[in-house]
């Protein structure tokens, strides 16, 4: 096994700017991880009668962090193509520079005293004593962040790269206050917005079926019994925001490959078919409430559907400028290659796209038990039966370790769930008890199948085998299995990690394991083996405690 | 690495939108399984010029 630390992003030599990368993304990964926790700890609307220094807190933390994370990302977007060159000698120098743990010590201690002080401040705000408490919470909060920075990088270098990245931080100043203030004002536009909504969903169900009653005054639509009231958060303006954002996003990344101004009509495109497919969500949600599943249509289908729409347009819009001849540059884009099979990306993420979207459909179609769970297990093997030949390269064989790493994983995975605990999974309980004898055998049979087989093989090619990979080298196929490098494990670790929900750090740690167990031996085998293990015992302690929150 | 890079900042200002409205419009729950559909679907489509 080979292990190397330092080559982080190597391509086929040292990446240039990689220890700015590398830096950078751990600045960002530390403190994009305190963010969280602490915006799962700490509620502002307990300080919502609050007086004073506390009540600003109160009433603009939340858009305060909103407005970082929209000024950073935005700060990269403008900085990085300006200041690449100056990068790469700053990624020397850092280089040559180690972390400063003095300073990272000291930025722990001042998080320890940030949480400290926030149990009195969202305890008891008002008065003086609260605003003292809320002026030492802030600054103790700045010191944090701003140790955190000096220990990644010093001070010197910081100011070298606000010198390199030249106006950049007005731009992503510009670009944070704008993504604010329009989403302050888009709310003015929730109650007009809506009652277009209403409008189109009428017509779209009157055209469908007979005896819908419209009212016009409270937005109200009914159909057999089933109401609906087009609320005005449900205007569509959120999915008019993410599409927006998506679309300008990759229209400025990939500017160099579209004709200008052609390419900018696909954002008032983008943005009328979402507004177009959230009254059709409406619409469907209406039917299949009134056709007997009212269950389901403010269920799954209700949480679900707004994502499938999202994500329907902006593949749509994706794939509309990548082909459309009219929006492209000739010679800019490459034509489509004669088999899907010549994309060397496909048969490694098919198998796990195919899931999330069986996923996506089969939660959509219940009312908190998933019956149509199977369709996950039959849809990733047929995508799997489909790119065998492809598989038939990679090597499948495993050893004893791979074994024992999942059987490690186990223990991790219930350690955490006893030490962290949580609420049962009354849904699955129910569901399986409603269901006749032959039905809920069938259901365990094939949830059992999926996480034996299709999960562990799906997940292993999408995260081990591609994304670890490809984040070590554009050539992704060319990456030697054994070659470790500690940040790719990290971010594909972490990536599989927050897919599993609370169990997020269950899922980081299991997808460090997983990729040792591959670079054990260099065998894709191994992890799949290692995470099969992992399931197995998993589906053997649910099914034998009926522990069904683990699933 | 650049595309990844891309990727990995469109993903980011996407969640970052779908997360800072609380409407039920669009379902926060289900943020990390969409995006990471949405972010598998772009490198696929951005795969392709590679072959």
């Amino acid at each position: 096994m080979s292990f190397s630390f330092l080559p982080l992003f190597q391509t086929s030599g040292v990446y240039p700017t990689h220890f700015v990368i590398r830096r950078a993304s751990l600045l960002g990964l530390l403190l994009i991880l305190e963010l969280l926790a602490l915006s799962v700890w700490l509620d502002n609307a307990s300080l919502s009668r609050a007086a004073g220094l506390a009540w600003l807190v109160g009433r603009w933390g939340a858009w305060t962090a909103r407005f970082v994370v929209v000024f950073a990302v935005f700060f990269v977007i403008f900085g990085y193509p300006k200041a690449r060159n100056s990068f790469r000698s700053i990624s020397t120098l850092l280089g040559e520079t180690p972390i400063s743990w003095s300073l990272l010590a000291g930025h722990f201690c001042s998080v320890a005293a940030f949480a400290g002080l926030s149990v009195p401040l969202y305890a008891s705000p008002s008065g003086i004593p609260g605003n003292l408490v809320a002026g030492a919470w802030l600054a103790v909060g700045v010191l944090a962040v701003a140790l955190a920075c000096f220990a990644f990088a010093p001070p010197k270098l910081w100011m070298e790269a606000a010198r390199a990245t030249g106006k950049a931080w007005i731009y992503a100043l510009a670009a944070g206050l704008s993504a604010c203030l329009l989403g302050a004002a888009s709310r003015l536009m929730w109650d007009p917005a809506a009652h277009l909504t209403f409008l189109i969903v009428k017509t779209i169900l009157r055209a469908f079926v007979s005896g819908v009653v419209a009212d016009p005054s409270t937005d109200s639509i009914s159909s057999r019994g089933f109401d609906v009231q087009i609320a005005a958060e449900c205007s569509g303006l959120e999915g008019i925001g993410l599409i927006l954002v998506f679309g300008a996003t990759w229209l400025w990344l990939f500017r160099r490959e579209f004709r200008f101004p052609h390419a900018l009509l696909l954002i008032p495109a983008g943005v009328a078919a979402i507004f177009l497919m959230n009254a059709l969500r409406i619409a469907a949600l209406v039917l299949i409430g009134a056709a007997g599943a009212p269950g389901v249509a403010t269920g799954g289908f209700h949480s679900q559907a707004g994502w499938i729409a999202f994500n329907a347009v902006a593949v749509a819009f994706a794939l509309t400028a990548q082909r459309l001849p009219w929006v492209t540059v000739p010679g800019r884009t490459a034509a489509r290659p004669a088999r899907s099979t010549a994309n060397p990306t496909v048969p490694y993420l098919a198998p796990f796209l195919t899931i999330l979207v069986a996923a996506m459909i089969s939660r959509a179609a219940s009312s908190g038990f998933e019956w149509l769970y199977p369709l996950r297990f039959f849809a990733a093997a047929g995508v799997l039966c489909f790119y065998r030949r492809k598989y038939a390269a990679l090597d499948w064989k495993s050893g004893w370790m791979a074994a024992a790493i999942g059987a490690l994983v186990f223990a991790m995975w219930i350690g955490l769930d006893w030490a962290w605990g949580g609420g049962a999974n009354a849904a699955i309980a129910s569901g399986l008890a409603g269901l006749p004898a032959p039905a809920r055998a069938g259901w365990l049979a094939f949830r059992t199948l999926a996480a034996v087989v299709t999960v562990p093989i799906a997940e292993e090619l999408a995260f081990r085998g591609f994304l670890m990979r490809r984040l070590v080298s554009a050539d992704f196929e060319s990456v030697d299995w054994r070659r470790f490098a500690f940040f790719p494990v990290l971010i594909s670790s972490v990536a599989f990690g927050v897919l599993h929900g609370d169990r997020w750090l269950a899922g980081t740690i299991a997808g460090v394991l997983y990729a040792v167990a591959l670079h054990w031996r260099g065998r894709i085998g191994d992890a799949v083996v290692a995470h099969a293990v992992t399931n197995a015992l998993l589906a053997a302690w649910v099914l034998s405690s009926g522990n069904w929150r683990l699933w | 690495m650049r595309r990844i890079i891309a990727m990995a900042l469109i993903m980011v200002a996407t969640g970052v939108a779908a997360l800072a409205v609380e409407t039920p419009e669009i379902d926060p729950g289900s943020a990390a399984g969409a995006l990471a559909l949405l972010a598998g679907a772009a490198l696929m489509i951005r795969g392709r010029r590679r072959s």
